[in-house]
């Protein structure tokens, strides 16, 4: 129902300073209003399957829900057998005027999240949201020539961007590589392929990993520096856009990076930590519980947490979506994907990606 | 004397492992079944609550007045019992749904949550009943047992116990500022000021929701809205208070000395647990209601286990309790909340223990390492 329900901000002040934002929410929802005080709720309103595995979903979200830009994720919660799991996803579309947005998600071997959401969510339910993030955008203005790089279900966030630069009028020079398993794989097939077609200044170069008869102008193999060659001659002319698993990103980085123009990338996948060398056990006190815990030093904090019970709020696990955050009052910690040390107090550790290093204090 | 045989260190040791595997056990089980069990009892506080006082703004007619009050006393202590209690000690964080997280829920009583965190969950669940560091033992105000010094001012117990049941929420608010400790100079009045500030905004927020906010809705209806609120807070406290003095203070409920702590074991824990707590018999309603501190004893074994389990788990725990010899204490409300009444009064004058505080295994570390 309307998300646009909204009482004069005076009596709504006065109502929440008596009655909680938890009941009023709860009250809301028994009502069948997507309305909330503070939460993004959104509404399936439309799904269709891209590929045999892959499917989009249209949601409709709340008021609460500030807007994203084009190549944004955006943390969705949803509850299997009662519990909630939250997992980072890309729009797949450009902003619309509608404010409805798309996902679109690809089912994961074992994957509980993406296989809940390709199986089971049908139109009418409900799903939470967190606020649009990431980096890679066109905040700063579209660059004239470009050259995508995605594979697998990293498509999505380029999708997005390239939509917006057809929405504007495809005034821009993209290439388009994609490397799929086979072809059946591609998600956005058919668009990208009718994209291609009316715009001479959009090129579309599919990359099979495991498609046993090639047609004409397609490509097989993983990402080498000939392939990339064979295709594209003015790397050096082009801002490079790249999304796909940490291994997939790491060998085009390898490749790209230094050439390019400029290089911007987004990892779907958990990254492989820094393996640490450290074998000692840190004690962890948790202030707000007023517990003390031992903990392998090197190990991520979140997973030293849980390994002993505790299970703090968590999304991503891989240092983007900030829901474990929590303060860090004194103690030294490693940052695992980049080394780093931080010797600080810090108002919000991500602890999905930090280990202690000796003893630390948290707010938890 | 103790109802309980004096167990060897190895034994303390094996009941300590029963008791786990229990805890284990029904841990891995917790899912859906229990996510949906707290969420019909949300669904029953909200329900009854917006009934109570839907039925209060008609409350100049006495039946309107009568069952409004009565629905919005039900609400409110199943809110403060079967709800808040237990989401606070964490119950049903698997969920990882912010609405029920033992670590952000807030409740409808004077205590802040968070003040409840640490003077409930931490100090009270971790020394329960342990003399000097349980501050739940007489609130600070009563002397429930002779272990506990006898001074004069105690011969207000009755009185005073009266009155901490009246008012008990706002009691239990003031609980965690530790006041006697301004009587005896650990603590400054500005200290007390500074660390009142959260208490006295929870206290207004309550007093405006119930005593303004609500009867101001009812324009003329003010009185009896009002005069129902009030009633309803104080049906709630003389509940908990009932419930919650049944937990530890029966008459076979232990007290244990400060050197029982030394080196505890995860046993020993246990075992004191068990001891120190007391449990009353009754129907499923009756242990709703009671936010299933009915089964006090399992409670304080697995405060992290959905409490709507603990009548199953009081089932295996009687058996392991009369296995090893150890009084399980359980009997009606009405009889067990007779002998938490008889220690008020009869420890209001000077008694003396027949026993020492128990201290469960005093060992050293060799004994320790061989039991284990």
């Amino acid at each position: 129902m309307s998300s646009q329900f909204k009482l004069p901000s005076f009596i709504s002040r006065t109502v929440q300073a008596v009655v909680t934002p938890a009941v009023l929410d709860f009250w809301a929802a028994e009502l069948g209003f997507d309305a909330r005080i503070e939460r993004t709720m959104s509404r399936v309103v439309a799904r269709w399957m891209e590929t045999p595995d892959t499917v989009t979903l249209v949601l409709k979200p709340n008021k609460n829900f500030r807007g994203f830009s084009a190549g944004q994720h955006v943390n969705l919660t949803v509850e299997i057998d009662g519990v909630r799991h939250t997992r980072s996803y890309s729009f797949s579309e450009a902003p619309a005027a509608t404010g409805l947005v798309a996902i679109t998600i690809k089912k994961v071997p074992n994957g509980r999240v993406s296989s809940h959401l390709v199986d089971k969510v049908v139109v009418g339910d409900t799903i939470e949201l967190g606020q649009a993030f990431g980096d890679m955008t066109f905040s700063a203005g579209a660059p004239e020539k470009m050259l995508f790089l995605a594979a697998g279900s990293g498509v999505t966030p380029l999708m997005s961007l390239l939509r917006q630069l057809v929405a504007e009028g495809m005034n821009r020079d993209v290439v388009f590589m994609y490397w799929v398993r086979t072809r059946q794989d591609l998600i956005f097939g058919k668009e990208l392929k009718a994209l291609a077609e009316q715009y001479p200044n959009f090129r579309l170069q599919p990359v099979y990993e495991l498609e046993p008869e090639l047609e004409a102008g397609e490509l097989s193999g993983r990402p080498s520096r000939e392939q990339l060659g064979s295709v594209v001659q003015d790397l050096c002319k082009r801002s490079v856009y790249v999304c796909g698993p940490t291994g997939f990103m790491n060998a085009v980085q390898a490749l790209v990076a230094d050439d390019a123009l400029a290089f911007h990338a987004e990892a779907f996948s958990p990254p492989v930590f820094v393996p640490s060398t450290s074998t000692g056990i840190a004690k962890l006190f948790l202030s707000k519980s007023n517990r003390t815990l031992e903990v392998p030093e090197g190990m991520p904090l979140l997973d030293a947490l849980e390994a002993q019970g505790i299970k703090p709020q968590s999304g991503c696990r891989m240092g983007i979506c900030n829901t474990c955050a929590c303060g860090k009052a004194s103690g030294v910690t490693r940052n695992l994907l980049n080394n780093e040390l931080s010797v600080d107090a810090n108002a919000s550790l991500r602890i999905c990606v930090n280990a202690a290093i000796g003893d630390i204090t948290l707010d938890l | 004397m103790s109802k309980s045989r004096t167990l060897t260190a190895a034994e303390i040791e094996a009941f300590g492992a029963e008791v786990d595997a229990i805890k284990k056990r029904h841990l891995a089980d917790v899912g859906e079944k229990d996510a949906n069990y707290i969420r019909k009892v949300e669904k029953a506080v909200r329900y009854t609550e917006i009934a109570g006082r839907g039925l209060l703004m008609a409350g100049i007619f006495p039946p309107a007045f009568i069952a409004g009050t009565a629905l919005l006393g039900v609400s409110k202590i199943l809110d403060n019992m079967e709800l808040g209690h237990n989401v606070m000690h964490g119950q049903y964080d698997f969920m990882q749904d912010p609405r029920f997280s033992g670590q952000t829920f807030e409740w409808d009583t004077w205590c802040t949550a968070d003040n409840w965190r640490y003077s409930h969950n931490f100090m009270h669940h971790t020394y329960t009943n342990v003399l000097g560091k349980d501050h739940d033992i007489g609130y600070g105000v009563l002397r429930i047992f002779p272990e506990q010094k006898w001074e004069p001012r105690f011969l207000a117990n009755p009185v005073l116990a009266v009155l901490l049941a009246v008012f008990f929420e706002n009691l239990l608010a003031l609980q965690t500022l530790e006041l006697e400790k301004l009587v005896s100079g650990e603590k400054t009045w500005k200290q007390i000021r500074e660390q009142a500030k959260p208490t006295v905004k929870k206290g207004f927020r309550q007093v405006a929701k119930d005593y303004v906010f609500f009867p101001l809705l009812a324009g003329p209806f003010f009185l009896p809205v009002l005069a129902g609120n009030f009633i309803a807070n104080i049906m709630r406290n003389l509940w908990t208070f009932t419930i919650i003095f049944c937990g530890h203070f029966t008459e076979d409920s232990e007290v244990f000395a400060l050197e029982t702590l030394d080196n505890e074991t995860r046993g020993q824990w246990y075992l004191r647990q068990m001891r120190g707590s007391a449990n009353l018999t009754g129907g499923k309603l009756f242990h709703i209601m009671s936010g299933n501190l009915s089964h006090q004893i399992e409670h304080h074994l697995f405060p992290e286990v959905p409490a709507h389990r603990y009548a199953e788990m009081s089932v295996e725990m009687q058996e392991i309790a009369q296995r090893y010899g150890q009084n399980y204490n359980k009997a009606s409300l009405f009889k067990q909340f007779g002998t938490v009444v008889g220690r008020i009064l009869r420890h209001s004058l000077p008694s003396s223990p027949k026993k020492a505080p128990v201290v469960l295994a005093k060992l050293d570390s060799a004994t320790l390492a061989k039991a284990a």
